[in-house]
């Protein structure tokens, strides 16, 4: 449960992965980025650090969380499925790996208030939750069609003692929570930690959030060479700002497992219907990287949709838009209605329901089911659980 | 005219296209010394709510980078402006040529707030002679960086230099106007670039106090909540800091 020793392939000291990423950032936030990159550098070799984190990992995270081998699905899909269950991790998603981590790496700073953007608010809710934990002040930022869409997160965090700020501006979703928390950042740079929820924004957030996402990756590792004795072909993850997924597939990446991401592909392939940035986007500069982007010609960021409200982003991780670029990664999209369709076929066929998120790697591993034979061994990372999206589902069901 | 410079930041064709060309024409002859003229981009992370709503504004009517410069063209020759935006409406067009065509109509010169100076160094390559980026300056930034920032102030770009530590329209504290003044004496020792401040400069009280400080006082929302309430304010407004301004020396 340690930071990977040696990162494999990038970033570069300028934090680019190949033609990706960068720091697009105002002045006044550059000594933080810098004093947060050499704060992180220490860290990574200090025993104490590691000793506190795994700590926190097993104790209040949960982890390692189980690779579960889903009988039911796999012989309905004609292969065998593991099911990696972050869902099983403390406040329902893998958002908490990063959040400890990132929240340690706070304190060590000097740093007592943490900021944060949230989507669907699990982000928001794992923030809080480690702020609680180690007495810091915290404030989330999120939109106010989120608000909306997520109120039971919303009551939670308040709960944890955070403050949320109501997001009004812009599509009122997660690129303008991130806009607003980088807003307060800016303002309180000196004693604030902006505890970034995905492997985006400039460097070093994508490096950082990637190694405290990767022990998914290096339990499942483990995991399955010991149940198997074998790594698996292929592992589906679902992809937002891309951190359960860059957190599964970095341990490997140097092995010959078929790295698969699924994107939201909402409802249509037209421009605001979706917020698949690889599948569909273009190079662009958003939120401090360089990555693929949903933009319109103008160069003005797109409307995007999706019924998870933690994928609904137009960007995405830089590394992932190098793994693509390298061809190492493979990304498409799945609409919401087949996310539906399979997070009700999980919940039927092995009682896990996912979150909408996770739904849509459940789907885009089903969708490609014909491709695998009886002995293929396949991962789906389950990124979260299903309960915050439960709601939605009675209210529509009514 | 006074030494001290005056520079006025509009959104693009805001309120609209016809009081936005007279709001500049009306600056020109209330002394202002450069335009910066925005490009509205859809997410100004470094922008308070005044310049937000007002590129909100603009982006609804349909203000794109070839109406900006279509705007900026039709200007009176004599109004140095330089261009502000971010860096994806550059990015997507291509460094160089937009760099050109903004250079085509009009502008002197490019701000792009959320470009530090490590990015910087690799847009360079695509900057037109004659055209210059400008670089900027915050309290936060540490005296190697800063070094390194004054260096490549070139071409004739002025150096921003961020008052506090915030976004555009924010509040002003005691002991920025002393910070300011540290500031921009150790940039004069790196380089002869003139220093204009900016970020949260509201009144002809605070140009004032910030023209002492440095070479010159950018002001943004004001101006712009000023120009919401109609073009007698807004020309009332520049007028005083005008004034105020050219006393200074
Ligand atoms: C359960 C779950 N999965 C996935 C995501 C998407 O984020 P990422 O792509 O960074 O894993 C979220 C975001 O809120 C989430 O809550």
């Amino acid at each position: 449960m340690n930071l990977p020793a040696r990162p494999s392939g990038g970033p570069d000291r300028r934090g680019y992965f190949g033609p990706f990423g960068g720091r697009f950032i105002p002045e006044t936030l550059m000594t933080a980025l810098l004093d947060l990159e050499s704060g992180y550098e220490r860290i990574r070799k200090d025993r104490s650090f590691h000793a506190d984190l795994r700590n926190l990992l097993t104790g209040f995270a949960g982890r390692p969380t189980p690779l579960y081998r889903a009988d039911r699905l796999s012989s309905a899909a004609g292969c065998r499925v593991y099911l990696k269950r972050e869902d099983l991790c403390h406040t329902g998603a893998h958002k908490i790996n990063n959040c400890v981590g990132q929240a340690l790496l706070a304190v060590r700073l000097g740093k007592r208030r943490i900021i944060a953007e949230t989507g669907a608010g699990q982000h928001g809710v794992a923030t809080a939750t480690i702020a609680a934990k180690l007495g810091l002040s915290c404030t989330i930022y999120m939109g106010a069609e989120d608000v909306r869409r997520q109120a039971t997160n919303v009551f939670r965090m308040k709960l944890l003692g955070a403050t949320v700020v109501e997001v009004h501006s812009g599509s009122k979703t997660l690129k303008d929570a991130m806009n607003e928390a980088l807003r307060d950042w800016v303002t309180n740079v000196e004693n604030t930690y902006y505890l970034i929820g995905s492997v985006a924004g400039p460097h070093p957030y994508p490096m950082i959030v990637r190694d405290f996402q990767s022990v998914i990756g290096f339990e499942a590792r483990r995991q399955v060479l010991r149940e198997e004795g074998r790594l698996p072909r292929s592992i589906y993850a679902c992809v937002g700002g891309g951190s359960n997924a860059i957190g599964i597939f970095y341990a490997f990446i140097p092995a010959r497992t078929e790295l698969i991401g699924v994107e939201a592909g909402g409802t249509g392939t037209s421009l605001g219907r979706h917020s698949a940035s690889l599948s569909r986007g273009k190079p662009g500069i958003l939120h401090g990287m360089q990555t693929f982007l949903l933009s319109v010609p103008t160069g003005n960021v797109a409307a995007v949709h999706s019924i998870a409200a933690g994928l609904d982003y137009p960007g995405v991780g830089p590394e992932h838009a190098y793994l693509k670029k390298m061809r190492r990664a493979r990304y498409f999209s799945v609409t919401d209605r087949e996310a539906l369709a399979a997070f009700h076929h999980l919940t039927r066929l092995e009682g896990i329901p996912p979150a909408f998120e996770s739904a849509h790697a459940v789907a885009g591993f089903w969708k490609e089911r014909r491709r695998y034979r009886k002995s293929d061994l396949v991962i789906v990372n389950i990124s979260g659980r299903g309960d915050k999206d439960i709601p939605r589902l009675f209210e529509n069901g009514r | 005219m006074g030494a001290k410079k005056l520079i006025l930041y509009l959104t693009a064709g805001y309120p609209d296209g016809s009081r936005f060309a007279r709001a500049a024409s009306v600056a020109a002859d209330e002394g202002v010394d450069i335009l910066e003229i925005g490009l509205p981009f859809s997410d100004p992370v470094a922008d308070g709510p005044v310049i937000q709503a007002a590129s909100a504004v603009a982006i609804r009517s349909g203000v794109t980078f070839e109406r900006t410069l279509a705007m900026s063209a039709r200007l009176p020759q004599s109004l140095p402006r330089v261009l502000m935006t971010y860096a994806n409406p550059i990015f997507v067009r291509g460094w160089s040529r937009a760099f050109s065509l903004a250079r085509s109509a009009g502008f002197s010169g490019a701000i792009l707030p959320d470009i530090p100076v490590e990015e910087l160094a690799s847009i360079e390559p695509f900057r037109p002679p004659g055209f210059y980026l400008v670089p900027f300056v915050a309290p936060t930034t540490s005296p190697d960086r800063l070094s390194r920032i004054c260096r490549t102030a070139r071409d004739g770009a002025f150096i921003y230099l961020v008052s506090l530590r915030g976004i555009t329209g924010a509040r002003i504290g005691d002991t920025v106007a002393e910070e300011v003044t540290a500031v921009t004496r150790r940039i004069r020792r790196l380089t002869h670039a003139p220093v204009y401040v900016g970020f949260g400069i509201r009144t002809a009280a605070d140009a004032e106090k910030f023209g002492r400080c440095a070479d010159g006082v950018i002001v943004g929302s004001s101006a712009l909540a000023a120009l919401g309430r109609g073009l007698a304010p807004f020309a009332r407004l520049i007028r005083q800091m005008r004034r105020k301004l050219d006393r200074l020396d």
